[in-house]
């Protein structure tokens, strides 16, 4: 589709001859907010690198959206990682500004300092040292890094998981209005499906060995959502209920390619929590 | 009963809270003390050994001896010309073997191939004790200047490139991907990632170097030297005066303990982002 912020193309990603991704097709529209559930293992954060372009497809293309005037034009595309990795040495701002586009030094500096108040950063943490600040702070600062390079294409790799409950809730509606205030497209992979349907414009599936698109949810819900809206949980009902059969189809599989090795127990709770 | 216990609480409080105080002062008295008990009982046993007869002043002067030789040399100038030319041949092997180890160090983490091509050989120079290269620096370099800066570099040069190679390859490679995804490009990420990530590990280096950098000065300066503080150290043994030997000895503390310690600052103050052992606990407090 013209004018889609990215559109993946029958692509299949092998790691040393073994197969990850297969005939992956997906595309998103500008600022859309897609969420990628599936189970751990499958090949979620291998779709991010390749959307990030730190993974080369083996079969089949991925495309960005087309600037008429400039031609094809990779995206400004910032990750923000499952662990905040940012650089122990530098201190907070310095770590946003690293990255910063600006030309000179201070324009950077600025920059950096703007990033970090829109994501409610106190400000007399800018100059601390990462190891001060605590997971949740650590991961705003990450946030922060990825949104000062002014991204057209936001990836986020289960961003929330490291840190407590009230923290990821507030995480989520913080990356929910910078969304809606800088109309970036969001892809970001999860293992929460609360957290997919809440966000999201639309739940990808990521199932099978090697993992495709078992099924694509539209969670077509208007916005702000509530967390406790009854259309919510329908929702995430039902894309439980496929993850969950995702997994029963796993573990046949599994049974009969090793039929020796133990069978592990699955089920919604292990897998999704 | 109560009463009773009552009272014998609050003469225990008293006591308690008098007897930690006086013991704190003692610890605090005993904590300086304690480093010196060694040194000035020594300092003791010499003079009593010297004057008693026990030991020929040939063989050990007295300290006052020593004191007089010190003032002697540094009056006379002497001191100033030994110290300054140690100092310089150790400053000059010392930054060429650095600059080397850690360029080298850095290039070898960073690209399997130079790895491939340099390190077995480096490996190889190590397995030779460093000294027995003496020989053949001497037929190569010939006794001059030249020989003794290379041999203190080679010293310096080998546990400073083995410790940076250790901190290129301890770098989390997590952090080098965010320089990647950002698009840093090689150079900003050798700056701001693997450099300061290697850091720690080039610092060890560049101190366990700085000791064998005193070491081999004074190997350079025994074998073949003219001046030096090491050249007074032969000197006093062929001249049968042990008092300049003993002041070498005595400069030779000095020097290597200051350098160290002003590395010991230099690391400090470049790695205070890190959290170790010996700083944490000190930035709760503040």
């Amino acid at each position: 589709m013209p004018g889609a912020a990215f559109t993946v193309t029958h692509v299949s990603v092998a790691f040393q001859g073994q197969p990850v991704l297969q005939d992956v097709s997906l595309e998103a529209a500008p600022g859309e907010f897609l969420a990628v559930v599936g189970a751990s293992g499958i090949g979620k954060t291998t779709l991010l690198r390749l959307l990030a372009q730190m993974v080369a497809p083996s079969e089949g293309s991925v495309q960005f959206s087309h600037d008429a005037a400039v031609g094809a034009v990779a995206p400004q595309t910032a990750i923000v990682f499952q662990e905040p990795r940012l650089l122990p040495w530098l201190r907070v701002w310095q770590n946003v500004a690293l990255v910063a586009p600006g030309k000179t030094a201070d324009e950077r500096r600025r920059q950096a300092v703007a990033a970090l108040e829109t994501v409610g950063l106190p400000p007399e943490s800018f100059s601390a040292w990462p190891r001060q600040l605590s997971g949740g702070m650590a991961q705003r600062v990450a946030l922060a890094r990825a949104l000062v390079t002014a991204p057209s294409l936001l990836l986020l790799d289960e961003p929330f998981s490291a840190v407590d409950a009230l923290t990821r809730l507030r995480l989520q509606d913080y990356v929910l209005d910078l969304w809606q205030r800088y109309a970036f497209t969001v892809v970001l992979v999860t293992h929460d499906v609360d957290e997919a349907v809440y966000l999201a414009d639309r739940v990808v599936l990521l199932a099978g060995r090697p993992a495709g698109v078992h099924a694509v949810f539209p969670i077509p819900l208007p916005r702000p959502r509530s967390r406790s809206d009854p259309a919510l949980a329908l929702l995430r009902g039902q894309v439980l209920s496929a993850l969950d059969q995702s997994l029963v189809q796993h573990d046949a599989l599994d049974q009969a390619l090793s039929s020796r090795e133990e069978n592990v127990p699955s089920g919604i709770g292990s897998a999704v929590s | 009963m109560v009463s009773v216990r009552a009272v014998s609480r609050q003469q225990r409080l008293t006591a308690a809270s008098r007897t930690p105080r006086a013991q704190a002062r003692w610890q605090k008295v005993g904590h300086w003390l304690l480093p010196w008990l060694i040194p000035l009982g020594g300092l003791v046993l010499w003079w009593v050994a010297v004057t008693s007869g026990w030991i020929q002043p040939y063989q050990l002067p007295l300290p006052t001896t020593i004191l007089r030789t010190f003032t002697d040399l540094v009056i006379h100038g002497e001191l100033a010309r030994h110290m300054q030319a140690t100092l310089q041949r150790l400053a000059v092997g010392y930054i060429l073997g650095a600059v080397f180890g850690v360029a080298l160090g850095m290039l070898a983490g960073m690209s399997k191939t130079i790895r491939r091509v340099v390190d077995p050989t480096i490996q190889g120079v190590r397995a030779v004790p460093s000294l027995a290269w003496v020989p053949l620096f001497l037929l190569w370099f010939g006794i001059g200047e030249r020989a003794r800066v290379l041999l203190i570099a080679l010293g310096v040069f080998l546990p400073v490139y083995f410790n940076t190679l250790a901190g290129v390859g301890g770098v989390d490679w997590r952090l080098v991907e965010v320089g990647y995804v950002y698009r840093l490009g090689r150079w900003k990420i050798l700056r701001t990632i693997l450099l300061p990530g290697a850091l720690p590990g080039i610092l060890t280096g560049l101190r366990s170097g700085l000791s064998l950098g005193w070491m081999f000065v004074v190997a350079a300066e025994l074998l073949a030297a003219s001046t030096g503080l090491g050249f007074l150290l032969v000197e006093g043994q062929s001249t049968m005066r042990p008092d300049r030997v003993i002041v070498a000895l005595l400069l030779f503390a000095i020097l290597g303990r200051f350098s160290d310690a002003l590395l010991g600052a230099v690391e400090h103050a470049l790695l205070q982002w890190r959290e170790t052992v010996a700083t944490a606990g000190q930035e709760e407090g503040s």
